[in-house]
């Protein structure tokens, strides 16, 4: 898809538009200005995006809708306080708060940037000659934002690692598994909870959603047996090599133009212990995904802002999109039992990150259970098996045995 | 005569509707008189819903033929400033 021509952003397609619900209101009821044919008469007191202020623009009407869309995730960005706050110590949020707002502006998702345009992280731009389209464009909006981390694994941009099952097999969009409840902030009135971050609350949505009778324990599939559905998340399997970013720095050239440089990126697959072990995600283990933050992410806005740095892992709970019916590490067994590889051992945490992420350090990979046996239909955890977890606790920073 | 009973029960049907029909009461609804004016509440109702009228159709006729029409948009277009992207790194 070609970057649209800055009149092509702003093309209306009036047919489309008139026979549009939203037709019947006037353009300037929404986006202020005048009905003037002077371009810059017209557009004197302009509101490019009325819908950053959805209870006005489109409250009157959606009313199960617009009131919740400061409880949205994409609205809010309460996401990015709630880690950069755990990371740092309340004196420093206001430096937290002013790089945020050089560096965060063009990723809040207003209604406008799912329905109507492109967002303005890739310089606005009507989608579909401003007719307010029900389910959002995969390519034009979701990806839009989410392009380099969920794009590239879901479409295999990746060199050798092929599109995620559901894009390949099924053509699936973004939208069949991701539902506007989901980013309406609307479950609020399901749950009376305000989430604060990405993985709060039940899994939106659980793979078990559509796959329960897959997963049913007894019809065969030896690996499924083996561990149910509360030791590993499905991903440990079926997800494989993913992203890694290390080292970001947040900036801004002479002229004052925020920007940021990512000094290092990895494609790994990486096991580590569950971070967020919960009910909803019971899990003991899950992929880990390392995220771009520092200890001197903020330097350019002030000295040592993420003053508790150590108090979250780098390393973090991760559901990579690209799903795959059989992964490297499910060749065998044993090429996950007892492979360190896979495993996020502590040689693999550079020493001054140890202390961080030692909630997701795993000792060493587990072995198969001794004498462990496949009898068809009964989950087989046999006596005496050697779980790291349930070993006494290893100091991450001795080398693993056998290391 | 074949038909004595059915014309004997028409008589006597046509007996009982007459003296339903006696009975019936004079009609409970007078004729409505318009006495007083509108009170101010009412005008205010009356004058938004009259307000509202023109947003029956799109008015705002100078927005929509500029910005449906592709030649005069790339003539009014002005370029932005091209902005070098600085960001190193997927984002
Ligand atoms: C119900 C409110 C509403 C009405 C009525 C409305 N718009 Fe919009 N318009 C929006 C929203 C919301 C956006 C999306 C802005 C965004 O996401 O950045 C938008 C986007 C646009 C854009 C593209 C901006 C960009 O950079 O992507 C143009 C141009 C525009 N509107 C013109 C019009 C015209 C002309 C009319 C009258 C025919 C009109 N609008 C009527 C709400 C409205
Ligand atoms: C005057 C009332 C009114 C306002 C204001 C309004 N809408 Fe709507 N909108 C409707 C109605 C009615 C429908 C249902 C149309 C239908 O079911 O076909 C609708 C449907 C939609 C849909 C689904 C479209 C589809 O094809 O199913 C979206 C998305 C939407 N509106 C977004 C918005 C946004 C965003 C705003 C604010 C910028 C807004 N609306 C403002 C009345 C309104
Ligand atoms: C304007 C940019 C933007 C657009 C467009 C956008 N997102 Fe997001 N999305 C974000 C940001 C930023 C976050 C992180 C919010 C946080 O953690 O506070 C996010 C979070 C999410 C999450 C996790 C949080 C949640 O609410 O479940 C999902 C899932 C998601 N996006 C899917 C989508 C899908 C699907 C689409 C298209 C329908 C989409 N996004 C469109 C920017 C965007
Ligand atoms: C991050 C993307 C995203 C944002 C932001 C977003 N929506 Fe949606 N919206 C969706 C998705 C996904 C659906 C479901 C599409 C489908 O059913 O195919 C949806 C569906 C809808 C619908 C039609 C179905 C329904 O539930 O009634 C309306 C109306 C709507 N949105 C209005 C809004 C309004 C108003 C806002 C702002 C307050 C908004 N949306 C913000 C993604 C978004
Ligand atoms: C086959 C189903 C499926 C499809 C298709 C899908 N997702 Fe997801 N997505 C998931 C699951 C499962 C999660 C984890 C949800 C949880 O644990 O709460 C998730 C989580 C996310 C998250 C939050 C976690 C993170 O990695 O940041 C984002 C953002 C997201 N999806 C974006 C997208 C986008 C964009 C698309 C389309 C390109 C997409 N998803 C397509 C299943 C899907
Ligand atoms: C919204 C429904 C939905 C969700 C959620 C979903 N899937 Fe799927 N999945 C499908 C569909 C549909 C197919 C295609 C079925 C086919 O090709 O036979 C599929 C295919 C698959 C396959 C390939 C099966 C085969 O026989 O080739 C695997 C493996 C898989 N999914 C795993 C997952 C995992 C793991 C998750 C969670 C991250 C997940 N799915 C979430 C609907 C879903
Ligand atoms: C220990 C590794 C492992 C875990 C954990 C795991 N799977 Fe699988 N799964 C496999 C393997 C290996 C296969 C392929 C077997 C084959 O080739 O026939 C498979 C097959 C599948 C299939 C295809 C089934 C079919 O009949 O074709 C689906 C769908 C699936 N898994 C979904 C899931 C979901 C959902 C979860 C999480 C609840 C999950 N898996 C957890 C290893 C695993
Ligand atoms: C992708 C990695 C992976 C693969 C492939 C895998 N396992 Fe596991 N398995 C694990 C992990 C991690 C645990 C959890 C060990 C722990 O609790 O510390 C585990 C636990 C187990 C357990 C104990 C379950 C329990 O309830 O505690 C058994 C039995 C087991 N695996 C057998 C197998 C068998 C048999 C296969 C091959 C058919 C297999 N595993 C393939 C990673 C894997």
């Amino acid at each position: 898809m070609p970057p649209l021509e800055v009149w092509e952003k702003v093309l209306i397609n009036a047919d489309a538009v008139q026979k549009d619900v939203h037709g019947y209101i006037p353009c300037t009821q929404c986006h202020g200005g005048q009905n003037v044919d002077d371009k810059t008469a017209a557009h004197e007191g302009l509101v490019r995006d009325p819908s950053a202020d959805a209870l006005t623009a489109c409250g009157s009407c959606h009313k199960n809708i617009a009131p919740y869309q400061e409880y949205s995730l994409h609205y809010n960005l309460a996401g990015y306080d709630t880690v950069l706050y755990q990371r740092s110590m309340p004196e420093n949020h206001p430096v937290i708060e002013e790089g945020q707002s050089y560096h965060c502006n063009d990723c809040h998702a207003t209604c406008g940037q799912c329905h109507i345009s492109q967002p303005t992280s890739v310089g606005g731009g009507l989608v579909n000659g401003h007719t307010f389209t029900r389910t959002p464009s995969m390519s034009r909006q979701c990806t839009a934002c989410h392009g380099s981390r969920v794009k590239n694994e879901y479409t295999g941009a990746h060199e050798g690692i092929p599109a995620d099952v559901h894009l390949r097999q099924a053509r699936m969009t973004c939208t069949d598994c991701h539902t506007g409840d989901d980013m309406h902030g609307t479950d609020y009135v399901l749950t009376g909870e305000i989430p604060q971050h990405r993985y709060d609350g039940a899994q939106a949505p659980a793979c078990e959603d559509c796959h329960r009778d897959d997963i049913a324990i007894g019809q065969g599939n030896e690996y499924h047996d083996a561990h149910g559905t509360e030791v590993l998340s499905c991903q440990v399997c079926h997800s494989t090599t993913y992203i890694n970013c290390t080292d970001c720095h947040l900036q801004q050239s002479d002229e004052g133009v925020p920007f940021y440089r990512l000094e290092h990126e990895e494609l790994a697959f990486t096991i580590g212990r569950n971070p967020l072990r919960n009910s909803q995600r019971p899990y003991r283990y899950v992929p880990v995904r390392h995220v771009p933050t520092f200890p001197d992410l903020f330097a350019f806005y002030g000295e040592d802002v993420l003053s508790n740095f150590d108090a979250l892992p780098t390393w973090t709970y991760a559901t990579p999109h690209n799903i795959q019916l059989r992964t490297p590490q499910t060749e065998s067994c044993e090429s996950c039992h007892g492979n360190d590889d896979y495993f996020l051992t502590p040689d693999k945490v550079p020493e001054e990150f140890r202390a961080a992420n030692a909630a997701v350090i795993v000792p060493f990979a587990p072995p198969l259970p001794e004498r462990y046996e496949y009898r068809p239909g009964q989950e087989t955890a046999p006596a005496g098996s050697t779980d790291p977890l349930d070993a006494p606790p290893v100091d991450p920073l001795d080398a693993p045995p056998g290391s | 005569m074949k038909l004595t009973p059915l014309v004997f029960a028409a008589v006597l049907l046509l007996a009982v509707a007459a003296w339903a029909a006696a009975q019936e009461p004079a009609p409970a609804v007078e004729p409505v008189v318009v006495t007083a004016a509108a009170t101010p509440e009412e005008e205010a109702a009356v004058a938004q819903l009259v307000a509202m009228l023109p947003t029956i159709q799109p008015l705002d006729t100078s927005c929509i033929n500029c910005h449906q029409d592709a030649e005069l948009l790339q003539q009014l277009a002005e370029e932005p400033e091209v902005v070098e992207k600085l960001s190193e790194g997927s984002g």
